[in-house]
């Protein structure tokens, strides 16, 4: 179990006699951090207004070193020692040997040579080497029931290993891209939370420039100033000429025969910090040293590591409860020893104990979708599209709504494709609400989801499929109008799709069948004028081999609808054979027996309808059709039978045909999983 | 490094012999490596290169052998053959970054018309990488036409050149003065390459293209680079990348309230998480400096959401909250962070990068044309 402890600061309850000290230290430590945890811990409470330490309850324990002439002092006692806790004077009730465990976190900084002075030219193998030196070093000078871990810090700052033993341990890799991390690296070190009975000590080897890190040099030293860590910091020289050369020679033109040629690699540096104070700083206020040193692997870096050990190791561990001091905020500390007046005395400044966080906001109106969406964004797909058609309508449009607005915790961020997903089965719940505003929220949706789905590569395979899917959804829901004003657009992105090619088309021909039924003319057929303009569209899908069989199927359709016979014969001649769309060969038969019936050919006609029974057996629309040529033709116990079974049909058998009209929508399901399969 | 390079290319050959069919001329390593790349040995053919630090050697052998090359397979080979050796170059070129790209020389001329206005000018010399680059480009842009192909390499010698962080090779210097042309010192490698120029003129309406033009500048013409950035603010492919650009240099121009308007313009023109992460990471930084830390560490969690565990809204997050007294949660922020495996691309450390964040698909689009 860890929690947060400050070694310079660690406030601790001595509940005498109730716990034994660690159990106690645990649970105070926490609370320490964060007064909510207290309130359950022991027997604490947010302290009333004007909030002061109660005396005996809880204390603080301060990391401090004193030095003498250079060399530490040991064999103080706590009535040698005076502490101020905001100007105020406390009772030191102990001091203790810092003989407490040690986690060491070692911040070596590899954005450039890690051998003498920092460049920015550097050899990964070098840097490997040298790395690997002086965590060997460090590890020999650590002791049972110490720890370590290695941070590096680049353009990124990399955990090479976390804490663990101190053991030899070989660094295999370390990327070097030249950017520098120094103050994220070190808040990345003095962030870490320290366990019950252990020290933090980062040691940064490192410089003061800085070149990309999100933090500045006033967070950096805020987080220092909080921190339970102690820093040590070895700063290294740093040669930014390096990389220039001299190249004798120059040129005619060169009267002073000099070319000064600076090699350059990645030359991005968006930030350039280089404030000599900041790092002195963050050592002072954590009670740490400030060393100027050379590079990393001199030969006195393993002699430099133990000096701060020793010095660490000698130091005391001064513990007081704070009295009448008010509890929340900002404590300075101010420890010295009188009867010393020329020791060098380094401790940390101060401590803070943070007011309670601001409570968390009540649920919000898009918890529904969020809950939605993550369950999305996990994977979690068919729950959603059940959940959707179990939705109110106004619910349904509020989180269409809300979904256009965006959420911005969405999981699906990081999941562009799920994303376009979701708002998929967003786009077919709306289309099928039987309330205009959530069908026209539905179809805003499609609107943004058109252009955002766009990949930033051409013709990329997922974007061309949504296209398709969406299509098939707006076919589905009789939206051509809407199909049709966004076609041009989707075949500009996807011009080798087939199934938008052939849409383009359909749309057509479901627009002017439409039109047709609303203006109220007893048979709903496209005129030969219209149809030719709607024809030629087939045409052109049919020259796709993907879609050729269902656009020369629609297109005779089409063109014995308009009383084009012959045309339509033409198309039928074209339709290859069966292939494994069920629902297309029931199509291809059933359009081919109305136009063999149309052409005066009833043989040929019945035969169609047999393979289009055969192809979807008991299907209404081929046993309608075959019925009444086998009246014709005279063979009525065979129509009577099939009438018979027409009407004993218990509604139960879907007929393919009523889809005709619907477009790709039959084939939505199948398009969906392509989809998903991409986004998997 | 020549001795590197030669023995390299060397073990290259050796490799090959077994592995590709012969070639007409097997007349360099590079043409054998050439010779992989072509039969769809990508990764024999570039895993030879990873060895390489100056590829010096291979541009020379390439302009030496590649014409020879180019027409090895006949007619019919011949624009399958120019992709293969184009889109080599490439990979090497991209894995050359790494070494010098160039070098800059500072060279006080006289002009002898004007001996008492000596100055001092940049030269810029280009190295191996980016020359490899340009040898390609003549290769694809020799068609009349430009065709989807030429488009797909294309975005990726951007996305390369964009990870090279290099304004100079893309867009030219507007800064550094032109020499006098009557100076007779320039060599082929001083003359300005300016990338963009020559593919902006064989797709002169791609966005991408014109905001690779702002990307180059941004940080060196930045009233340029604002400049493309608002034309391409409400494009339907790059405007949301152009509005997140604006609103960064708002930030850094400290005008926070400003770039706060054009962050929450970016999420309905994209859902390219890059650039949602980035617009809300940058949201975060600018209401923290505003004083707003409620506000700043919502924007930061959501742009966590869009790019899970990334470094900079990780430690700006962790930060934050450590400050503001929630020490457990923050250290777990940065705890998540670092144990991150595999460790999300960053987008604020790799925001020069660019387009190089579609490298990884735009060469698998591109190893598809080639492969047999």
């Amino acid at each position: 179990m860890s929690a947060y402890r400050k070694p310079g600061m660690a406030l601790q309850v001595t509940a005498a006699g109730r716990r034994v000290l660690s159990t106690v230290t645990l649970v105070l430590c926490a609370g320490f951090f964060d007064p909510i945890a207290t309130r359950d811990g022991a027997g604490q409470t947010p302290p009333q207004a004007p909030p002061i330490f109660r005396t005996t309850a809880e204390s603080v324990a301060v990391d401090v070193s004193v030095r003498v002439n250079g060399s530490a002092l040991t064999g103080l006692s706590a009535a040698d020692f005076v502490v101020t806790d905001n100007r105020v004077q406390q009772r030191v009730e102990s001091v203790e040997a810092r003989a407490m465990p040690l986690d060491v976190t070692l911040v070596a900084d590899v954005s450039g040579r890690t051998r003498g002075s920092w460049t920015t030219s550097a050899s990964a193998a070098d840097n490997i080497r040298n790395v690997t030196e002086n965590v060997g070093a460090i590890a020999a000078i650590l002791r049972p029931g110490d720890r370590l871990r290695l941070l590096a810090s680049d353009t990124s700052v990399q955990q090479i290993f976390p804490m663990q033993a101190p053991a030899p341990a070989v660094v295999a890799r370390l990327e070097t891209q030249g950017l520098s991390s120094t103050y994220d690296a070190l808040v990345v070190a003095m962030l870490r939370p320290i366990e019950a009975n252990r020290r933090h000590l980062v040691i940064a080897w490192t410089k003061p420039i800085d070149t990309v890190s999100t933090s500045d040099a006033s967070t950096l030293r805020e987080v220092a100033r909080r921190s339970d860590a102690v820093v040590h910091v070895v700063e290294r020289d740093v040669d930014l000429r390096a990389g220039t050369a001299i190249s004798p020679g120059g040129t005619p033109n060169n009267p002073l025969r000099m070319n000064l040629r600076e090699a350059h690699v990645r030359t991005w540096r968006p930030l350039l910090r280089n404030d000599a104070a900041v790092l002195p700083e963050v050592a002072a206020l954590t009670g740490g040293t400030f060393r100027a040193f050379g590079g990393l692997s001199d030969p006195n870096a393993a002699e430099e590591f133990r000096e701060i050990f020793e010095e660490f190791r000698l130091g005391y561990v001064v513990r007081y409860a704070p009295r009448d001091v008010k509890r929340e905020g900002w404590h300075e500390i101010a420890v010295t020893v009188p009867k010393l007046p020329d020791a060098e005395i380094r401790a940390r400044r101060g401590y803070a104990i943070e007011s309670a966080p601001p409570a968390r906001t009540a649920p919000g109106p898009s918890d529904d979708l969020s809950r939605l969406a993550t369950a999305y964004a996990r994977g979690e797909i068919q729950s959603v599209p059940a959940e959707l058609r179990r939705t109110s309508l106004p619910d349904l449009r509020r989180l269409i709504e809300t979904f256009r607005a965006g959420d911005s915790d969405s999981a699906l961020a990081a999941f562009p494709k799920r994303d376009a997903l979701f708002a998929l089965e967003l786009i077919k719940a709306g289309l099928a609400a039987s309330d205009r505003g959530t069908r026209d929220a539905a179809l805003d949706l499609v609107g943004e989801y058109v252009n955002l789905v766009r990949s930033p590569l051409p013709g990329d395979i997922f974007e061309c499929g949504w296209y398709g899917a969406v299509v098939a959804a707006l076919e589905g829901a009789l939206q051509g109008s809407v199909a049709n004003d966004l076609l041009p657009r989707l075949l500009a992105r996807c011009p080798a799709d087939g199934r938008l090619r052939l849409a383009r088309a359909f749309v057509s021909d479901q627009l002017a069948q439409m039109r047709a039924t609303a203006v109220g003319t007893s048979r709903a057929d496209p005129t030969p004028a219209i149809a030719d303009g709607i024809l030629s569209r087939y045409d052109e899908a049919a020259k796709l081999p993907d879609v050729a069989r269902e656009a020369n199927v629609r297109a005779a359709w089409l063109a014995h609808r308009a009383g084009m016979v012959d045309r339509a014969m033409t198309y039928l001649g074209h339709i290859r054979p069966p292939g494994n769309d069920r629902a297309l060969d029931y199509f291809g038969e059933l359009v081919r027996g109305q136009v063999l019936r149309a052409r005066g050919r009833p043989d040929e006609a019945i035969a169609a309808f047999r393979s289009a029974l055969a192809a979807w057996p008991g299907a209404q629309s081929a046993r309608v059709g075959l019925m009444l040529l086998l009246v014709r033709h005279g063979e009525r116990r065979e129509a009577e039978a099939l009438a018979e079974a027409v009407q004993a049909d218990p509604g139960t058998q879907i007929d393919p045909w009523w889809m005709y009209w619907q477009g790709d929508y039959r084939l939505l399901q199948v398009l969906e999983a392509n989809l998903r399969e991409l986004a998997r | 490094v020549r001795l590197l390079v030669a023995a390299s290319l060397a073990v290259a050959v050796l490799d090959a012999g077994s592995a590709s069919p012969p070639t007409q001329d097997p007349s360099s390593a590079a043409t054998t490596l050439l010779d992989q790349y072509l039969a769809g040995q990508f990764e024999v053919a570039i895993g030879s290169l990873s060895a390489v630090d100056d590829y010096a050697e291979l541009l020379e052998q390439l302009k030496r052998d590649g014409p020879t090359w180019l027409n090895g397979g006949g007619a019919g080979q011949r624009e399958r053959r120019e992709l293969a050796a184009a889109t080599f170059a490439l990979e090497a070129a991209r894995l050359g970054a790494w070494t010098t790209w160039k070098e800059v020389g500072v060279v006080p001329i006289v002009d002898p018309d004007r001996p008492l206005e000596a100055a001092v000018y940049r030269l810029t010399y280009w190295k191996a990488p980016p020359l490899l680059i340009e040898w390609a480009c003549e290769l694809v842009r020799q068609r009349e036409r430009p065709g989807a192909t030429e488009h797909l390499w294309q975005l990726a010698a951007v996305a390369v050149a964009e990870r090279a962080q290099d304004y100079q090779f893309l867009a030219g210097d507007q800064k550094t003065p032109r020499l006098n042309p009557t100076f007779k010192i320039l060599n082929d490698a001083t003359i300005p390459i300016i990338h963009l120029a020559h593919v902006r003129q064989r797709f002169p309406d791609e966005p991408r293209f014109k905001l690779a033009e702002g990307i180059a500048e941004e940080w060196y013409e930045p009233l340029l680079a604002r400049k493309v950035f608002d034309q391409l603010k409400d494009d339907i492919d790059v405007g949301g990348e152009a509005t997140m650009r604006l609103g960064a240099m708002a930030y850094r121009a400290r005008d926070d309230g400003g770039a706060i308007a054009l962050f929450r313009r970016v999420e309905p023109l994209t859902r390219d998480p890059w650039v949602i992460h980035l617009a809300r990471y940058f949201t975060g930084l600018a209401e923290e400096r505003r004083n707003r830390p409620a506000d700043a560490e919502r924007a930061l969690r959501a742009a966590l959401a869009a790019v899970p565990r990334a470094e900079s809204a990780s430690i700006a997050l962790g930060s934050l909250l450590f400050r503001t007294g929630r020490r457990a949660e923050g250290s777990l922020v940065i705890e998540s962070m670092l144990t991150a495996a595999p460790k999300p691309r960053d987008p604020w450390r790799t925001y020069a990068d660019a387009d190089d964040r579609f490298w990884p698909e735009l060469l698998a689009r591109l190893r598809k044309e080639i492969r047999p």
